[in-house]
């Protein structure tokens, strides 16, 4: 039987009584990449923010169902079992554009880990390194930390955003189209990191690219009027034409 | 001809700054121009020794000494007072407040802020004369009760500022701190704070530039003529407005009306001086928001 790390059931959201997500029950599982396609307005993000409860954090959200997620061999259910830090703490971010803070380079890192971890300086500085190094920007900016963040390519950003989120050692990674806003090569190379990070994390993507999906999703969600209409497992969507088919006739 | 309107709102904005810079500058030099041969020893201290009267050792009678410690503590203790409390309040606005009371406490801040300043004198001086007569039989005009005064005159600026600029932040940067696993709390002091601090420090310079201004307020609440170096907050003071204000009206000769432009140009050095502290302070925490740990 298939492990999964979010188990979503009757899911339904709705801001200011207009109903975006209508009773979604879906499962994601463990160390694989699943991406979310759909049109415009099918609800893709929202689904996404509501793993880490950020939909919350706008006023008129109303949430019903259940979700579960599975951290370290404990499944913990996301309303009841966590408060929104520890859950967020569990479930790493990264958002379309790169969302750096606009302060430096380290600082980027080293805060949260500072705040959210209260870490030593030490071990800060070894988890900054650590992390830039996973993320294959260490060689580019390890003698220019100290440069305002914003200085840095769209994709170096976007790199140095995937390390942030993994510096604070979550279990699940949201992925809200963190290709959209990259050139090729740069979208390339997030491609690839995510492809070696799934071994290791749970990764729950938003993608409006078909060729990214055959790429490195391992399952694929497509959503449309806040509903799941169709989960194609890899070897789905691989058939020549299908999930394109598929994506034309939904959107 | 699609350039046409483009044109015209070009040389619009131009003329609208130029209506702005050309009235500034004519206002500086004219101020320099009248006030530069009254900048003078005696201007400051009278004929009091200089260290006397710093040490509080002598009275200075015929200089502007006292006028600018009384201006200088005023705007430190209306500031200690109101910048805390403005920018708290704008927080509270911009981050917490919802709905119905949203709207009222953003109406009393509007009230507050289109309130004239000699009715917040009139307020200060009836409630001493209210503390008189109940329970503080000995309660005065003093500097606290003008800095008090003022404090809640210059309130609107800081608590609008800090809401503006707060609720200006995009969603992007908003929900950064919350997907990291920030508290509110958190949030609001290590992410919306530091991308905010432009504007909540313009709104810090706004207001300290309004209260060394104010004469209105002051006229009733504590300031007089020759009250010497205050030396507690329960004393009646000098201060620079109202110093320019009492010479301009009652100058019998020129040298005195060049007097009051010499105490206007000091008064015009000193709130470019707290300017400069302000973007010095700024320039600092922006310098460490961005590179601190």
């Amino acid at each position: 039987m298939q492990s999964f790390a979010i188990t979503m059931t009757s899911l339904s959201i709705g801001f200011s009584g207009r109903t975006i997500i209508d009773g979604i029950s879906m499962g994601v599982p463990k160390n694989s990449i699943t991406m979310i396609i759909g049109p415009s307005g099918s609800g893709k993000t929202t689904l996404l923010r509501a793993v880490n409860r950020l939909n919350e954090e706008f006023a008129g959200c109303s949430t019903s169902g259940t979700m579960q997620i599975s951290c370290s061999g404990t499944t913990l259910d996301v309303y009841n079992d966590l408060t929104f830090n520890e859950l967020r703490r569990r479930v790493g971010m990264v958002f379309q554009s790169p969302n750096v803070f606009p302060f430096s380079i380290q600082k980027n890192l080293l805060a949260p880990l500072r705040v959210i971890h209260s870490m030593g300086r030490k071990e800060r500085y070894q988890r900054m390194e650590q992390v830039l190094r996973e993320v294959e920007l260490w060689d580019e900016v390890y003698d220019r930390l100290n440069d305002n963040a914003l200085t840095l390519s769209g994709g170096q950003q976007q790199r140095l955003c995937l390390a942030r989120a993994l510096a604070l050692s979550p279990e699940i990674l949201l992925l809200d189209e963190p290709t959209a806003s990259l050139d090729v090569r740069s979208a390339r190379k997030i491609e690839e990191l995510l492809i070696k990070l799934k071994e290791r994390y749970t990764i729950l993507a938003v993608s409006h690219s078909i060729r990214q999906v055959k790429l490195i999703a391992d399952r694929v969600v497509i959503l449309s009027g806040g509903k799941v209409v169709r989960n194609l497992e890899h070897r789905d969507f691989q058939n020549p034409g299908l999930l394109e088919e598929l994506v034309d006739e939904v959107f | 001809m699609t350039f046409r309107p483009e044109r015209i709102l070009g040389i619009f904005s131009w003329l609208a700054v130029s209506l702005v810079v050309v009235p500034v500058c004519v206002l500086v030099v004219y101020l320099f121009v009248r006030g530069w041969p009254a900048m003078s020893y005696a201007l400051f201290f009278g004929d009091t020794p200089w260290r006397a009267a710093i040490i509080g050792a002598q009275p200075v009678f015929d200089g502007i000494y006292p006028a600018i410690v009384g201006t200088s503590i005023l705007i430190i203790c209306s500031s200690i007072i109101a910048i805390p409390l403005g920018v708290f309040c704008g927080i509270y606005l911009a981050e917490y407040a919802q709905g119905f009371l949203k709207s009222i406490f953003s109406f009393m801040v509007d009230l507050l802020s289109g309130m004239p300043s000699i009715v917040m004198g009139l307020f200060g001086f009836a409630l001493i004369l209210f503390m008189r007569r109940t329970l503080f039989s000995h309660a005065n005009t003093s500097l606290m009760l003008s800095a008090a005064c003022i404090a809640l005159l210059i309130l609107p600026y800081l608590i609008r500022m800090t809401q503006v600029a707060l609720e200006s932040i995009p969603e992007n940067v908003r929900l950064l701190g919350p997907s990291l696993g920030y508290t509110r709390w958190q949030n609001i002091v290590h992410v919306l704070l530091p991308s905010s601090s432009t504007a909540i420090f313009s709104g810090i310079v706004l207001s300290i530039g309004r209260a060394a201004e104010d004469t209105a307020v002051i006229m009733l609440t504590g300031v007089v003529a020759n009250a010497g170096i205050p030396r507690a907050l329960s004393d009646k003071f000098e201060a620079l407005p109202f110093t320019i204000f009492y010479l301009t009206a009652e100058h019998r000769n020129d040298l005195e009306l060049q007097k009051a432009f010499g105490s206007a140009l000091v008064l015009l050095v000193l709130t470019g001086t707290l300017f400069f502290i302000s973007y010095c302070i700024q320039k600092n925490l922006k310098r460490y928001w961005r590179l601190g740990e």
